[in-house]
C-alpha cells in the first residue's frame, strides 16, 4: 500500500538509498535535510510516517520529536540511529518514537519497521474511532454510556438510514418516543417532519381521523377537511406510540397503509399516497398480544422488521448517575438553585433503587428534590422518603437520619420549601408533591402524587391537556397514557369490588 | 598529519576500500538501475565533506570533527566503505568521550581515506555505466 513518508536525513547519499528502499516498497517519499524543514513540512502535511535521523544540522532529531509531542501531532516516527547513540534512541522512544533502525540497515529491515509503525498508528486510530463510537455517553437526546445503551446507539445508527419499520418495546419511561425521534434525527429524513401519535390517547372512533385525516362532513363535528398524521408525516417519520392499544378494525387499515403507503381520509374515496417511515412502540409484549388476538399477526410481522428493546433503567448501571446529574444541572438552572451534585451516599442510593418508573421516575425525583431544596449537594435527607425506604440500607439511612428532622446547615442547604424534611403535618395531595408524613412514616404511593399533580394541572388550565403538559414539562401523550391507565385501574377495581 | 604506519587502514590497497558483499547487497536492495546514481551520490558527498573535515582538523575543533565523522561513518558503512567507516567511527566515538588526541588521529585517517575511497567508488560507477551501454 502506498503511503506518504517524510524522510529527514542530512546525508544526501544515505537519503538517496533510503528513498530507493521506500519507493521500492511502493511509498511516496518526501526528503528534507534538516529538522527545520521537517517541522515546516509537517505544518502543511500529515505523512503516514517519518523516518528521522537523530543527528541533524540545526534542530536535532530529538528536538523535532519534542516539538511534535508538544503540538500533539500523532506522526509515527522511525528513528535512524547508529552504534553509540543508545541514550538518544531511548530518549526518542520516550518522546513517542514508534521504533528505530540502526545504520547500516537494508531494505527489508526498513520496510518492516516502517510498515509496523504505520500499522501501529492505524490501529491506534482505529481504537480511538471505536472508543468514540462505543463509548458515547450522549446520543440524540439519550444520556448513558452503559453497554446496553451503546448497543442501542449502534442499532439506531444502523437502522436509521433504512426505510424499514422499527418496532420499539420497553417499559414505561424508558424513552420510546425519544428513541423514535433519534431514529428520525439520524435518518436521511431528518429534514422532514416527525409526527407522533399516541394510539391510546383518543377514542378509537377519533383515532382513524387522527392518523388518516377526514373530509368535511365525514362525521358529526367534522366542519372542515383535516389532514391526519399520515399526511403530515409525508417525507418524514410517523411514530405510532402504544400501538398495542389500537382497535382491530383500524389495525387492518393501518396494515394496508404500511403495505402500500396509501390511505383514504375518513369519509373520502380518494386514495392518497405518501412516503412515510413508520416507527411504532408499545410497553406490552407484542407477540403476547398477537397470541391473545388483540393484535393482528400480519400487521405484527409487517411492523416488526427492526425490533428495538429499550433497556430498563435498572439494567443500565451507572447511567442512573449520568442522567441524575444531567437532570440536577438542568432543573437547578431552571429553578435558580445552587445544586452541583450528589453526596456519595445519595449516589449509592440512586444506584440501588430499582426505578420501576425508569427515567421518568428519576426525572420526577430529581425535579422534586430541586423544587423543595436548595444546597450545593443533594443529601440523603432531601431524597423522597419512598426512595429512602425502598432502597437504602438501614445503616446508610441511620447515618444521615439527623439531617432529616431539621433544616440542613445554612452553608450546605437552604430549606427553601421542604416540608418533607420536617416531622410535619401531612400535606394534601392536591396541594403539593411533598406528600409524606414523616411523623407516621405513612407514604403515599408515587403514582398518587403524580396523578394529583397532573389532575391539578389539567384543572388549572381548564381541561387543556397540551397546556397542562407544557406546564408540567411532559408530553401530552404522557398525560393521555396515564389517564388511560388510571381509568383501567379503576375499572379493574370496580369489577373486583 | 599522522603517518600511514600508525594507521594500518590507510596503507590498505584500494581493492580493500570498498566491500564487494555490501555493494552487492545494496544493489539487490535498490536495484541495478539505481546502484550507479546512489554510489555517485556517495562520491559527491565524500567530495563535499572532505574540506569540511579538513577545516575541523586544522582548527582542532573536536565537536566539528565529531559531527563530520558521524555523517561520514553512516554513509561509509551503508555503501561498503568499511575501512573508512571504521576510522570514522573511532573518530566519532573518541570525540564523544572527549578523547581529543584519538579523535583527531582517527579523523586524520578518515581525511586520508576519503579521496581514495571516492576514487574507488567513481571507478565502480564508471565500470557499471560502461557495462550498461549497448
Amino acid at each position: 500500500m502506498t503511503h506518504e513518508i517524510l524522510l529527514v536525513e542530512d546525508s544526501t547519499a544515505q537519503a538517496a538509498v533510503y528513498r530507493s528502499y521506500l519507493e521500492a516498497d511502493g511509498h511516496h517519499v518526501h526528503a528534507v535535510d534538516s529538522g527545520e524543514a521537517a517541522l515546516e513540512y509537517l505544518q502543511r502535511r500529515q505523512p503516514a510516517a517519518m523516518l528521522l535521523d537523530l543527528q541533524l544540522p540545526g534542530i536535532q532529531g530529538l528536538e523535532v520529536m519534542s516539538r511534535l509531542r508538544e503540538q500533539g501531532r500523532a506522526v509515527p516516527v522511525v528513528v535512524i540511529s547508529d552504534h553509540g547513540s543508545t541514550d538518544n534512541v531511548l530518549e526518542a522512544m520516550r518522546l513517542g518514537a514508534a521504533d528505530f533502525v540502526t545504520k547500516p540497515f537494508g531494505r527489508s529491515r526498513l520496510g518492516v519497521t516502517v510498515a509496523n509503525a504505520i500499522r501501529q498508528r492505524e490501529l491506534a486510530a482505529m481504537v480511538e474511532t471505536y472508543r468514540d463510537r462505543f463509548a458515547r455517553d450522549r446520543f440524540h437526546g439519550f444520556i448513558g454510556s452503559s453497554l446496553p445503551m451503546q448497543s442501542l446507539y449502534r442499532i439506531i445508527e444502523s437502522a436509521a438510514p433504512s426505510k424499514a419499520t422499527v418496532f420499539i418495546t420497553g417499559e414505561s419511561g424508558t424513552g420510546k418516543e425519544l428513541c423514535a425521534a433519534a431514529i428520525h434525527a439520524a435518518s436521511r429524513r431528518s429534514d422532514g417532519p416527525f409526527v407522533a401519535v399516541n394510539c391510546a390517547a383518543l377514542p378509537r372512533d377519533l383515532m382513524e381521523s387522527e392518523i388518516f385525516g377526514h373530509v368535511k362532513g365525514a362525521f358529526t363535528g367534522a366542519h372542515r377537511q383535516r389532514d391526519g398524521a399520515a399526511s403530515l408525516a409525508d417525507g418524514g417519520t410517523l411514530f405510532l406510540d402504544e400501538i398495542g392499544e389500537m382497535d382491530l378494525d383500524l389495525q387492518s387499515k393501518l396494515l394496508r397503509f404500511v403495505q402500500t403507503g396509501q390511505f383514504q381520509r375518513v369519509g373520502s374515496g380518494e386514495t392518497i399516497t405518501v412516503d412515510v417511515r413508520i416507527v411504532c412502540a408499545t410497553n406490552r409484549d407484542p407477540l403476547e398480544m398477537v397470541r391473545q388476538g388483540r393484535f393482528r399477526e400480519d400487521l405484527y410481522y409487517r411492523l416488526h422488521v427492526v425490533p428495538i428493546q429499550l433497556p430498563a433503567l435498572r439494567e443500565r448501571g451507572e447511567d442512573v448517575l449520568l442522567i441524575a446529574r444531567s437532570f440536577l444541572a438542568r432543573f437547578s438552572l431552571e429553578e435558580g438553585k445552587r445544586f452541583e451534585g450528589y453526596t456519595p451516599e445519595c449516589e449509592q442510593l440512586l444506584l440501588r433503587h430499582p426505578w420501576p418508573g425508569n427515567v421518568r421516575e428519576l426525572e420526577n425525583v430529581v425535579r422534586n428534590i430541586v423544587v423543595l431544596n436548595d444546597a450545593q449537594q443533594v443529601r440523603l435527607s432531601m431524597l423522597p422518603p419512598a426512595l429512602l425506604q425502598g432502597s437504602a440500607p438501614r445503616d446508610v439511612i441511620a447515618a444521615d437520619a439527623p439531617a432529616r428532622v431539621g433544616p440542613p446547615p445554612a452553608a450546605e442547604a437552604t430549606p427553601a420549601a421542604a416540608p418533607s424534611l420536617r416531622p410535619a403535618t401531612p400535606v394534601p395531595v392536591a396541594d403539593t408533591a411533598a406528600t409524606v408524613s414523616m411523623a407516621t412514616r405513612e407514604v403515599v404511593p408515587l403514582w398518587q402524587v403524580e396523578r394529583a399533580a397532573i389532575e391539578a394541572a389539567i384543572a388549572r388550565f381548564d381541561g387543556n391537556i397540551p397546556r397542562a403538559a407544557a406546564a408540567l414539562e411532559i408530553s401530552p401523550s404522557t398525560i393521555y397514557r396515564k389517564r388511560q391507565s388510571w381509568l383501567e385501574a379503576e375499572k379493574v377495581l370496580g369489577e373486583s369490588a | 598529519m599522522h603517518s600511514n604506519t600508525m594507521h594500518p587502514a590507510t596503507s590498505a590497497p584500494d581493492e580493500e576500500l570498498l566491500d564487494d558483499a555490501t555493494v552487492a547487497a545494496l544493489e539487490a536492495d535498490v536495484g541495478q538501475e539505481r546502484l550507479v546514481p546512489v554510489m555517485r551520490s556517495f562520491a559527491d558527498e565524500l567530495a563535499r565533506r572532505q574540506p569540511m573535515l579538513q577545516s575541523a582538523l586544522e582548527a582542532g575543533d573536536v565537536d566539528a570533527v565529531g559531527r563530520e565523522t558521524h555523517s561520514i561513518k553512516g554513509s561509509a558503512l551503508t555503501f561498503g566503505a568499511l575501512l573508512l567507516g571504521a576510522a570514522a567511527r573511532r573518530a566519532n566515538d573518541a570525540s564523544r568521550t572527549g578523547d581529543v588526541s584519538t579523535a583527531l588521529a582517527a579523523a586524520s585517517e578518515v581525511a586520508e581515506l576519503m579521496p581514495r575511497t571516492r576514487g574507488v567508488v567513481l571507478r565502480l560507477v564508471t565500470r557499471r555505466t560502461e557495462a550498461r551501454r549497448p
